[in-house]
């Protein structure tokens, strides 16, 4: 009898893209005060820049996802255009960047904790306190994705929807619309920083190029939606609008109404200084921004989780990685094993307690993956036949989005490397694992033949 | 992998291969290639010239470079034309696909497609039903008898709860009647008898505890 493993078709348009806006949010959440601190009085100019980088590399991904209603998004379309081994490289850089948003997700969700809790009852909390809540998180992360997509998509759609309300509409809505009233505006692209030269603008750009790491989570779940050709598109038209929307407004209030020498104390609580300069609601928006990040670091975690399994997944369908590796469970449907894999790889990095080494190379394999993306696609649509739900305008034959992709990724790639060129050892490192692991493999392979 | 049939039938059958954890691949003309794209398919477009100019000693990678059939398990070819199912069927066999199914009309290209390991399927008779017995694939079919009785038929999956327990319990809990069709001409009904994966389920009784029992 023919038997078949699947994974479940239960994921709407709005599922899907919740379960990528943490990703996506989260970092940039994280990039935007960094970004200001170096680039100052460009920092608006730089979130275009930002922005454009991730409106391309969205629209490269919802072009390319609907044309392939399986799980595995980069690996299944750069297999498809450049085959098995660039595909295995391409992936494998990607999933470290999965299992590091993993890590530092869970730390920095304790961070935020701790940090509310201490500041609430002006206690000093230890260290190992930090470690020991980002493993619990990650454990109860580890149980809700292994127990169904379901469940962590109606999760990661609640969160999503108090992000919208708390930043989107509580900070981003309620400052513009009193910045409007009262013409508190300053003139672009500089606002109230037009004397603040900027600290290195290199390095403001390799930030940005990182803005928005997550968006390839989207092909992830091609597998798992139910009209995958048509709701992966859609879901990344909202990624764009409400990622753009939020990225340029939070920046030009961060240029309004917060200043530089305030902004240098600690980039990382951008959000929140935001949150404490809105005027009326301080209170409210302060303790809302405040659980909403530790939330949204939460789900990007859980983002982590998903998308590195749903890769294991793929490579072992594909039988890039042994079979047991995307073995899926037989009452959750989930791929318990490749689950079992990312909390324990990731265990590691968060026992450690400090990341900074492994967020110094954090998306450089995301980029080099979106560049290898943005080739296929343009390989693919002159190659033939398959169909796809959705397009953009073709030059001679290539989409727009690989014509402009290709260049400004590997700029965006080179720059990148010029600013962390002495961190690409830990990249080096995890692509040899990863090649040593594909090599025996097809050595298993051969000689199962 | 499957050609258009042009009618409701491939959507059916979509969705049943789907439910079963099939990749599905549909090859079809580019004005119907629309059609399917709510579906969790790949969409193959080939120009209807094409389909009639190739010969049968082509390779299918002539007209269709985009689907590697090295990994695909099943090709139904289920267009209302059987010249041009058979000539298709011809040119993927080639290919090495293992099995390859064809819908036809009459018994001369039945004899024909046979002669050479390709399956066939009657268009006269019920091609859906042909396809989920040959395929063994997962289904329920829910037949009204009388008021509330109904009879269920069903293909006992991996996935189900029943597997394991024994008829005798499943027919006192949700008071219904079940007879085991297994293997090829087994009957099993004895209360003893435990449900396997892969036997052919055949229930009476009220609707609700029939869908009860499969839930």
């Amino acid at each position: 009898m023919l038997r078949k493993d699947w994974l479940r078709r239960e994921l709407d348009t709005f599922d899907i893209y919740s379960l990528v806006h943490h990703d996506s949010q989260s970092t940039y959440y994280l990039m935007i005060g960094f970004i200001a601190l170096y680039a100052a009085k460009y920092s608006f100019l730089i979130s275009i820049y930002a922005v454009l980088i991730m409106i391309i590399i969205a629209l490269v991904y919802g072009e390319m996802g609907s044309h392939f209603p399986v799980s595995g998004g980069s690996y299944v379309y750069v297999n498809y255009s450049l085959g098995k081994l660039i595909a295995f490289i391409s992936v494998w850089l990607l999933a470290l960047d999965q299992i590091i948003m993993i890590a530092y997700g869970t730390l920095d969700a304790s961070n935020y904790l701790l940090t509310m809790i201490s500041h609430i009852y002006s206690l000093h909390i230890d260290h190992k306190y930090l470690i020991v809540i980002a493993l619990i998180i990650s454990i109860i992360l580890y149980i809700l994705t292994l127990i169904g997509i379901r469940e962590s998509a109606n999760v990661a759609k609640i969160i999503a929807v108090i992000d919208i309300i708390s930043i989107g509409i509580l900070i981003i809505g309620f400052n513009m619309i009193l910045l409007l009233l009262k013409g508190g505006f300053s003139t672009p692209p500089s606002f109230k920083w037009d004397r603040i030269d900027p600290v290195d603008m290199l390095i403001a750009l390799a930030l940005a190029s990182r803005g928005f790491t997550g968006v390839d989570s989207i092909g992830q779940l091609a597998g798992e939606a139910k009209k995958p050709l048509t709701q992966i598109p859609r879901a990344t038209f909202l990624l764009i609008s409400i990622g753009s929307f939020f990225s340029l407004s939070l920046m030009i209030l961060l240029m309004n109404i917060v200043s530089y020498n305030d902004l240098t104390t600690d980039p990382s609580l951008a959000i929140y200084l935001i949150a404490s300069e809105t005027p009326y609601i301080t209170s409210i928006t302060v303790v809302l921004s405040t659980i909403n990040i530790f939330m949204i670091m939460i789900m990007a975690s859980l983002t982590g989780y998903v998308s590195f399994s749903r890769l294991l997944y793929i490579l072992s369908q594909y039988k890039t990685l042994p079979s047991y590796l995307g073995s899926i469970h037989r009452i959750f449907r989930t791929p318990h094993i490749a689950l079992t894999t990312a909390f324990i790889i990731s265990l590691p990095l968060i026992l450690i307690g400090e990341i900074s080494v492994l967020l110094e190379v954090y998306a450089i394999g995301s980029l080099i993956n979106y560049l290898m993306v943005s080739i296929s696609l343009a390989l693919l649509s002159r190659r033939g036949s398959l169909y796809g739900g959705f397009s953009t305008l073709r030059i001679k034959g290539i989409p727009i989005t690989s014509v402009i992709g290709v260049p400004t990724l590997s700029t965006a790639l080179i720059i990148v490397i010029l600013v962390k060129y002495f961190f690409m050892w830990v990249i080096g490192l995890w692509l040899i694992a990863g090649l040593l692991l594909y090599y025996l493999q097809k050595l298993s392979l051969k000689r199962s033949l | 992998m499957l050609f258009d049939s042009f009618d409701e039938t491939i959507d059916k059958l979509i969705d049943i291969l789907t439910e079963n954890g099939y990749t599905v691949h549909v090859l079809t003309l580019p004005y119907r290639a629309d059609h399917f794209t709510d579906r969790p398919v790949y969409i193959h477009v080939v120009e209807q010239s094409d389909l009639e100019e190739i010969s049968e000693d082509a390779d299918v990678s002539d007209f269709l470079r985009d689907i590697d059939f090295y990994n695909i398990e099943i090709v139904l070819l289920l267009s209302h034309n059987e010249d041009l199912n058979l000539k298709l069927a011809r040119i993927i066999k080639k290919s090495g696909v293992p099995r390859v199914i064809i819908v036809v009309r009459s018994d001369e290209k039945r004899v024909e497609a046979e002669k050479e390991n390709i399956q066939t399927i009657n268009l006269s008779h019920c091609v859906l039903g042909r396809i989920q017995r040959i395929l063994s694939l997962k289904f329920v079919r829910l037949t009204p008898i009388r008021g509330e009785i109904f009879m269920l038929e069903s293909l006992v999956t991996g996935d189900m709860k029943i597997i394991g327990e024994k008829i005798g319990d499943l027919e006192d809990k949700y008071n219904i009647g079940i007879t085991l069709l297994r293997g090829v001409d087994e009957i099993r009904n004895s209360e003893d008898e435990i449900i396997q994966e892969g036997d052919y389920l055949i229930a009476i009784g009220r609707r609700e505890s029939l869908m009860e029992l499969i839930k």
